[in-house]
């Protein structure tokens, strides 16, 4: 007999860490990462920083996401410091046949501090069951941008099942706080006849573009900000461009007017990733401005 | 002498109640301009209860709570605009409060509840920035006066949502009367499930944050449609 908890593994956790401290002119960079082998994780990779801002890019490793995979990211960003995350690639949850991923974010902001994170389509392939929480606390003065596309089943497919949980609380209180479970049985009622969901959050700052085509898809949140979010059936249809665009570059006008000079890999200010070997340090992928 | 919480709870349910529910749909009618089929209301219904609507009874419920134990609403209705994404949603949902309060200010006129209950919101210090109480709210003084429990109220917020919706249905698809009021009383059970689930609820953080993309859409969507029977 055929068991179906074959991929009922124990959970590998990859754990991811961004923190970004703006230390007088440059910002101080720390990223880690730390999992299992040929187990999930999401790689740091610093790109680039100058003046406050840096820019780390999470790079996937191993087949992600399968069964088993718990994906631990957090992302830390001191007073006054900006950081902007990018995603290489989209992320595929593929059949877990009765097993289950976990997806984790844990987001920071101290006070004035500036993220943006433009993040690629997550693929909820039939069969998937994916957990996903993204937990937001941001001080006062903190400025968020973030940009989420999930896709439920590749073409032509099923859709898999995505628990979506997510809480942003600002200085005074909750912000956004929204739980989506979406399953092959009531996603048709959450997201009606679409399997594409897009959304670009701006938190912190207020934007008035883009233009009105974009109209009804704004919702201008009570604790001020702003979610565009549009419902799709293909991906590119339903990314909003030009909301991401609008969202960060209100971003860029929050920061602070005195910029300082080019960040440094040298002397303590990137830390370099540890425990996994073979490794590039970040300094070595440091562009200098 | 004092009507029976059962009586007032009838009082509260009746659509004939002047706090203008016939212009409301619950979001159906720009459902059934989006591509939602007559077919599919009985599940639009199932839908909402799961999600819109288990917000506003669990946050209806909360807020009952807190009155009664003598404490600030700020939180509540904070809770329940975190988890009400859609501006056209909120001020739907305010609107009816405005009226409900006056009612409530009627019907047990001492001592006087809120007629608006000024929520400060974090970027806004005028005054007339400030927002008035949401439905659950009103709702919530409401069954305080009318000696509701939290699970009575939490029933009325969610058989009120399935009458608005199947209601609104007769009005903008030819039907049966009868078959309409089979569809209320098919998802009876699921109003009793969604009483039981949220009757406990006592903190503004315990409120559920069941969000529904494709209502919220419509929802937006209707605020700025030009032909239209309902408002909402």
């Amino acid at each position: 007999m055929s068991t179906p908890t074959a991929d009922r593994v124990a959970p590998r956790v990859g754990r991811t860490v961004v923190a970004v401290e703006a230390t007088g002119t440059r910002p101080r960079v720390l990223v880690e990462a730390d999992g299992p082998e040929g187990g999930a994780l999401l790689r740091p990779m610093l790109l680039h920083g100058a003046g406050r801002t840096a820019r780390v890019s999470l790079v996937p490793e191993g087949a992600m996401l399968l069964a088993g995979d718990h994906l631990d990211v957090r992302v830390d960003v001191g007073p006054d410091a900006a950081l902007e995350i990018v995603e290489p690639a989209g992320t595929v949850a593929y059949d877990m046949r009765g097993g289950t991923a976990r997806w984790a974010v844990s987001i920071t902001l101290g006070p004035g501090a500036r993220l943006t994170w433009g993040g690629q389509p997550l693929v909820v392939a039939a069969g998937a069951d994916v957990e996903r929480t993204t937990v937001v606390t941001r001080a006062v003065g903190a400025v968020l941008a973030l940009r989420e596309t999930v896709v439920l089943g590749r073409y032509g497919e099923w859709p898999g099942a995505l628990r979506q949980d997510l809480a942003i609380t600002g200085p005074a209180g909750p912000e956004l706080v929204e739980e989506l479970v979406l399953d092959p049985l009531n996603a048709v009622g959450l997201w009606g006849r679409h399997r594409v969901m897009s959304s670009v959050l701006l938190l912190g700052a207020s934007a008035d573009g883009p233009a009105d085509d974009l109209a009804g898809d704004r919702f201008d949140l009570e604790a001020g900000g702003v979610l565009w979010r549009a419902l799709g059936n293909e991906v590119h249809a339903t990314l909003r461009h030009p909301a991401w665009h609008a969202a960060r570059d209100a971003v860029s006008a929050a920061g602070p007017t005195s910029r300082g000079g080019p960040v440094s890999g040298e002397s303590g200010t990137v830390h370099p990733c540890r425990t996994l070997p073979d490794s590039p340090p970040p300094a070595a992928t440091l562009v200098r401005r | 002498m004092h009507a029976h919480a059962d009586s007032l709870l009838l009082l509260l349910a009746d659509a004939r109640l002047p706090v203008a529910g016939h212009t409301q749909s619950g979001t159906l009618e720009p459902a059934l301009a989006g591509g939602l089929t007559v077919d599919d209301v009985p599940f639009f219904v199932a839908t909402r209860l799961r999600t819109v609507t288990r917000v506003e009874a669990a946050t209806a419920v909360v807020a009952l709570h807190r009155i009664r134990s003598g404490l600030k609403l700020d939180d509540v209705e904070r809770a329940w605009a975190a988890r009400t994404p859609s501006p056209a949603m909120r001020a739907t949902s305010r609107t009816q409060a405005r009226a409900l309060l006056r009612l409530t200010s009627r019907l047990w006129p001492a001592p006087a509840p809120p007629v608006v209950e000024l929520v400060e919101t974090p970027h806004l210090d005028r005054l007339e920035d400030r927002r008035p109480t949401s439905r659950a709210v009103a709702l919530a003084h409401a069954a305080d006066r009318a000696g509701l429990s939290p699970r009575s109220l939490a029933r009325l917020v969610a058989y009120d949502d399935v009458q608005t919706v199947c209601a609104a249905a007769l009005k903008l698809v030819p039907l049966d009367p009868a078959v309409v009021t089979g569809w209320v009383f098919d998802a009876l059970p699921l109003v009793d499930r969604l009483a039981d689930e949220v009757a406990g609820l006592q903190l503004p953080h315990q409120i559920p944050a069941s969000g529904a993309p494709q209502i919220e859409a419509w929802a937006q969507a209707h605020a700025t449609a030009t032909r239209r029977l309902f408002s909402a």
